[in-house]
């Protein structure tokens, strides 16, 4: 929800013949559907490879943040919002990996699930006005 | 005959929508007329002076009928732009928002409630013209920019186009000999002396300008006059709400205000969620819409417009639990709106948006996004 603070755990594991460059941890908003892609970047940080040790392979890494009040998650028919933790591993031969956890922002429902619920309202409703009667 | 007679002198011939629609009919009307015979004379007594003629007509021409015709036209323009910022002032600004602007400074520190509370709301969009001060509830809603460009436009192309249709006039008049007393002889001693040689040397470039140029002044003069009786007929829409912004779940009262002079056949009051997105697609950049809800808020057929008369009617809004907020990033979007739509006979649709913005729900204290503990 927002104003919670998102904690995150994450473990890096790295093939011996593997030379880490940088860690990148990031906690971003994107859009999806017709429109092209746009990405707004809430938490960032970088660590560089003076920074990263033994440990860093070894220990389960962190990262928290307090979520902010919006882009809540959305479904909608043409636009849609996700949230996602990223985390990029680049290399020192510059290839680099990313994996995406995604987690939901808010309780946002879709627009056709909104119409369902009110219709199905309106329904019990009629249906209670009638074994009433 | 007895109807027209009662119409001109005391305004009463006409009945209900009829009255009305002839009465803007014959301001839009007179103002029109006054602006394009200010045009007229202008270009004509700049076209003369610039020839340097001082034989019209056969008549002589003194320096001072030019600057006594020049000074009139500008006069004749001067009223002519005057009637119509009147009429813009007193059609699209009404009698409660002259009130709400005059209280207005009292009330400023609720806004600027409203701006700071924004700035802890990411990708929230800013009402690019924010709500006033209301007259019956807290707020009053901005509309989105009304079709004045399109009276603008109209107005200048139409400007443009008599001044060249009456230059190209002057010329083919006066090449034609149509500016002497006795013209048609004249012309037709000229045919008879040498008709090729005549023919030749007329400037037969400006008279087959002449005709697609009018024709074009013609239809400029009718879109002017078009734009100016849907913005004489049908007045400012007001639109006020108990609270804002507006939250899921929670309910407003919603005021609404329709002046003008026209009798509406419907009048309808709608809140549409709308997606927007736009993307590229080859060299083109296309957008695409999506009305995600749209929700009738009010209905009422068959009303009647008074200049002092505005249609009144209050009712509920709400903004279903759960749903999207207002949101706008580089090429998406999501706005929420309340749309007024009504129908009048014999006069343009009248559609008039109003912005609105929906923040997500109330939460608890949130710290500022860059107050990060990374581990």
């Amino acid at each position: 929800m927002p104003a919670d603070f998102l904690i995150c755990e994450y473990t890096v594991k790295l093939q011996p013949t593997h030379e880490i460059h940088a860690i990148e941890t990031s906690v971003v908003w994107m859009t999806e559907g017709k429109g092209d892609t746009d990405i707004g970047v809430h938490f960032f940080e970088r660590r560089q490879r003076q920074t990263i040790t033994n440990e860093t392979f070894r220990l389960t890494q962190r990262l928290s943040t307090v979520l902010p009040a919006s882009p809540l998650s959305y479904t909608g028919q043409v636009v849609s919002v996700r949230w996602c933790v990223r985390v990029r591993l680049i290399l020192a031969d510059g290839s680099q990996s990313t994996t995406d956890e995604f987690f939901r922002l808010g309780t946002v429902d879709s627009f056709n699930q909104i119409a369902a619920e009110s219709e199905a309202a309106v329904q019990e409703a009629e249906s209670n006005d009638s074994s009433e009667s | 005959m007895r109807r027209w007679i009662l119409f001109f002198f005391r305004g009463r011939s006409f009945q209900g929508s009829n009255r009305r629609w002839w009465a803007g009919f014959g301001e839009a009307l007179l103002v029109t007329a006054l602006l394009l015979t200010g045009v007229i004379l202008f270009v004509v007594s700049l076209t003369l002076a610039v020839l340097n003629w001082t034989q019209l007509g056969g008549l002589y021409v003194s320096p001072g009928f030019f600057a006594l015709q020049l000074i009139l036209s500008l006069v004749l323009i001067g009223i002519g732009t005057f009637c119509i910022a009147r009429i813009l002032w007193h059609v699209g600004v009404s009698a409660e928002r002259r009130g709400a602007i005059a209280t207005r400074a009292s009330e400023l520190e609720l806004l600027n409630e409203i701006r700071q509370r924004r700035e802890d709301l990411p990708t929230i969009p800013k009402d690019p013209s924010p709500p006033s001060p209301g007259f019956k509830r807290t707020f009053r809603l901005t509309p989105t920019t009304r079709n004045i460009w399109g009276l603008l436009s109209s107005g200048c192309l139409s400007v443009i186009a008599v001044a060249i249709v009456t230059v190209l006039s002057i010329i083919v008049a006066t090449s034609f000999g149509f500016g002497s007393s006795e013209w048609s002889l004249e012309l037709e001693q000229r045919l008879a002396r040498n008709q090729l040689d005549t023919f030749s040397s007329r400037p037969w470039l400006a008279v087959a300008w002449l005709i697609p140029i009018f024709l074009a002044g013609v239809w400029a003069i009718y879109q002017f006059f078009r734009q100016l009786m849907k913005l004489i007929g049908i007045g400012p829409t007001a639109i006020e709400v108990s609270h804002y912004p507006l939250r899921p779940g929670e309910s407003c009262l919603v005021s609404l205000s329709q002046a003008g002079r026209v009798r509406l056949k419907l009048l309808d009051v709608s809140l549409i969620c709308q997606e927007e997105a736009t993307f590229n697609e080859g060299t083109d950049v296309r957008t695409e819409t999506a009305n995600v809800l749209d929700q009738r808020l009010y209905r009422q057929r068959g009303i009647s417009l008074g200049a002092r008369q505005p249609h009144e009617a209050e009712f509920e809004l709400k903004i279903p639990s759960n749903a999207m907020h207002s949101f706008k990033s580089q090429n998406n979007r999501v706005q929420w709106k309340i749309v007024v739509t009504g129908q009048a006979k014999s006069w343009p649709k009248l559609e008039r948006n109003f912005l609105v913005s929906v923040h997500p729900p109330a939460q608890h204290k949130t710290l500022p996004a860059n107050q990060t503990n990374p581990s």
